[in-house]
């Protein structure tokens, strides 16, 4: 088995907050294969953001990978200078943010932001890289695209601005695309596109796609794996469809659960009890043993390790749901 | 769509001189018969007369406000009483000292503060940025004269480096400048400073980031541009402050512009000028501010647009 293109492995990350030090992600491990989705799925705070920041050196100026690696094709992103960073964004790993009209500057015109990576990474002159970018337009079918590109990120609606925002992380042939909840900000309608273009253009150019969402219907429709987090733990990765079919470990299921379903009565609609603890008040044993139903003993005492199973997920659970 | 934006700009500026001009107009007869005023106190009746008429001041108000406008649109502001001169000439021939003094401090203050600002934002919570800003907030909150006068008592007066009043060499100028533009550098330093933080905590500078674009291009192309929208609205303000603080600026080290000759023509009553030089101030301000809107939608697309749209 070769190598996964993307391997984080045990990667702990903290910040330094006003009410003394927190740590975010304690000690995640995911790996994405080329070509291939996963999906980084949990409730707010469980740090799948901080992740996905934490890979292209993007953690804000009081974070700080304090531990594991962030293997990239066999280099180690975590140990990487700055300067090494700014070749590799955008360029080999891209990433694209929720909101698409603040993640767009908004005093230039979308062709010149469109421009600027390809002027970056790829030297090409404005006028070269004005007639390419309005191919990447063309290409994540923004119609009218050679008049499109005068125009500024406030002109667009949020589904258009979201296209630019994937023409822009396509720009380069990137292997990687990072892709933080890029359609929660928008409507329903536009969010099937955004997907329905986003998987097109993954099977054209074959690039992997690590995307986090809160949405399990989401997942069911573009992920291959599925990577399940809880306060900065990785708490079940599986194949999307072992994960739905038996999910393991009493998170997964207690989500899996609180998915509204047509062919049932809203009222019995169950969501997890209790809430999550604050990083500020980890619980020594397994974060999740508090809200837990199979809680036992060791649960509260020990943190569970991830194990890989026979069948190839990897669960940290000392109670895991009963197949 | 953007000439519409200017347009309305343009339109507005006009109505505003108008009002300037009408206030002026109310001030100058609310306050009395303008003959008692301005003619000496021992004119005779028979001179009184004379300029009553002269100045169709026995017509009715409608119509001297018709004149009046219409002779300060031909730039007839009356005699100065000081020197029995046009008013507009004795006022104008004042102009370039003050334009040489304001504009070197809007220069001054727009070349320490808005670096000094940048610099504290990109350094934020260090010493350095604490010491830029305690360097702002006395600069902003010193007094135009107290500043003027500490200046002179050390570069004049104990070191004797600098000479203390009138303009005859480009020496003279450092104290004025200096004291005339340091609350703008302040207050400039602070806006940058703030602007900069803001726009530095904006997604779209992760963007940015996450594009590839190195530091210096980040600062320079992404966030320079969009701070500098609200820091140009605060140097519009600024402006209006620079005119005003010119009055005392010129008073302190008898730097021979309008601000010193107000000062002077207010003390001899000499009304003519003292309109004069209120209308081409007002006149100023308006401009600058003209300026400064046309500024704000050239950097603002945003401005550029919905302006546009508001009128259509
Ligand atoms: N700059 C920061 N300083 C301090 N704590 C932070 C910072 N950024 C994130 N955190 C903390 O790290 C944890 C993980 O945050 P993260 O943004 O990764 O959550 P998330 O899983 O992406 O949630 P959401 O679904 O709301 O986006 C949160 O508890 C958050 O409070
Ligand atoms: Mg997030």
């Amino acid at each position: 088995m070769s190598a996964p293109l993307l391997s984080i492995e045990n990667l702990t990350v903290g910040f330094s907050t006003e009410r003394g030090p927190v740590t975010a992600v304690r000690g995640v491990s995911l790996a994405v294969d080329a070509g291939e989705t996963l999906c980084l799925v949990g409730e707010s705070g469980c740090g799948k953001s901080v992740t996905c920041h934490a890979v292209l050196g993007l953690l804000p100026s009081n974070g700080r990978v304090t531990g594991g690696r962030i293997l990239f094709e066999d280099r180690d992103l975590a140990a990487f200078s700055e300067r090494e960073l700014e070749r590799l964004r955008g360029r080999e790993v891209a990433m694209i943010f929720q909101d698409p009209l603040t993640a767009l500057n908004p005093v230039h015109s979308i062709g010149k932001q469109l421009a600027e990576v390809l002027i970056l990474h790829r030297g090409l002159s404005w006028d070269a890289a004005k007639a390419e970018v309005k191919r990447l337009l063309d290409r994540v079918r923004i119609p009218d695209a050679g008049r499109r590109l005068g125009e500024y990120p406030h002109q667009l609606s949020g589904g258009m601005n979201q296209r630019v925002a994937i023409a822009m992380a396509m720009a380069c042939r990137p292997k990687l695309i990072i892709a933080d909840e890029p359609t929660t900000a928008l409507d329903v309608t536009i969010q099937a596109q955004i997907l329905e273009l986003l998987r097109e253009l993954q099977a054209e150019e074959g690039l992997a796609l690590m995307l986090v969402t809160h949405d399990l219907g989401v997942v069911a429709e573009m992920a291959d794996r599925v990577a399940v987090m809880y306060l900065g733990r990785v708490a079940e990765e599986a194949a999307v469809n072992d994960l739905f079919s038996a999910p393991c470990h009493p998170y997964t299921r207690g989500l899996l659960r609180s998915i509204p379903r047509i062919d049932e009565n809203v009222a019995r609609l169950a969501t997890i009890e209790g809430s999550v603890p604050s990083l500020h008040a980890v619980p020594a044993g397994c974060p999740f043993a508090p809200r837990c139903e199979n809680a036992c003993t060791a649960c509260v005492e020990h943190v569970p390790e991830p194990l890989v199973r026979a069948d190839g997920r990897r669960v940290a659970c000392f109670a895991p749901v009963a197949a | 769509m953007t000439a519409r934006f200017f347009l309305v700009k343009l339109v507005r500026a006009m109505l505003t001189l108008l009002l300037v001009v009408s206030f002026v107009f109310v001030i100058l007869r609310v306050s009395g018969d303008p003959t008692d005023i301005l003619l000496p106190d021992d004119a005779t009746a028979d001179t009184i007369e004379y300029y009553r008429t002269a100045w169709g001041l026995d017509k009715p108000l409608h119509e001297q406000y018709v004149r009046y406008v219409w002779s300060v649109l031909h730039g007839d502001f009356g005699i100065s009483l000081q020197d029995n001169r046009d008013a507009l000439q004795v006022v104008l021939e004042r102009v370039p000292a003050t334009l040489q003094l304001g504009l070197a401090a809007l220069v001054f203050s727009i070349m320490l503060g808005i670096p000094l600002g940048i610099f504290a934002a990109l350094h934020r919570n260090s010493m350095a940025d604490r010491l830029t800003m305690s360097f702002a907030v006395l600069g902003y909150a010193m007094p135009n004269f107290f500043l003027g006068i500490l200046l002179i008592l050390l570069f004049t007066m104990s070191l004797q480096w600098l000479p203390s009043s009138g303009s005859a060499t480009l020496w003279h100028m450092i104290m004025p400048v200096a004291t005339l533009g340091m609350a703008a550098a302040g207050t400039l330093a602070r806006f940058s400073r703030s602007a900069m933080l803001e726009v530095l905590s904006q997604s779209y500078m992760r963007t940015a980031k996450a594009k590839g674009a190195p530091r210096l291009r980040r600062i320079g192309w992404h966030a320079m541009p969009n701070a500098a929208i609200p820091v140009v609205t605060v140097l519009g303000f600024k402006i209006g402050g620079l005119i005003s603080g010119a009055l005392v600026t010129e008073t302190v080290f008898a730097w021979p512009g309008i601000g010193r000759l107000l000062v002077m023509a207010v003390s001899n009553r000499d009304l003519p000028v003292v309109q004069a030089v209120v209308l081409l101030v007002g006149f100023t301000m308006v401009v600058t501010n003209l300026i400064v809107d046309f500024l704000y939608g050239w950097l603002d697309p945003r401005v550029r647009v919905s302006g546009a749209s508001q009128g259509a």
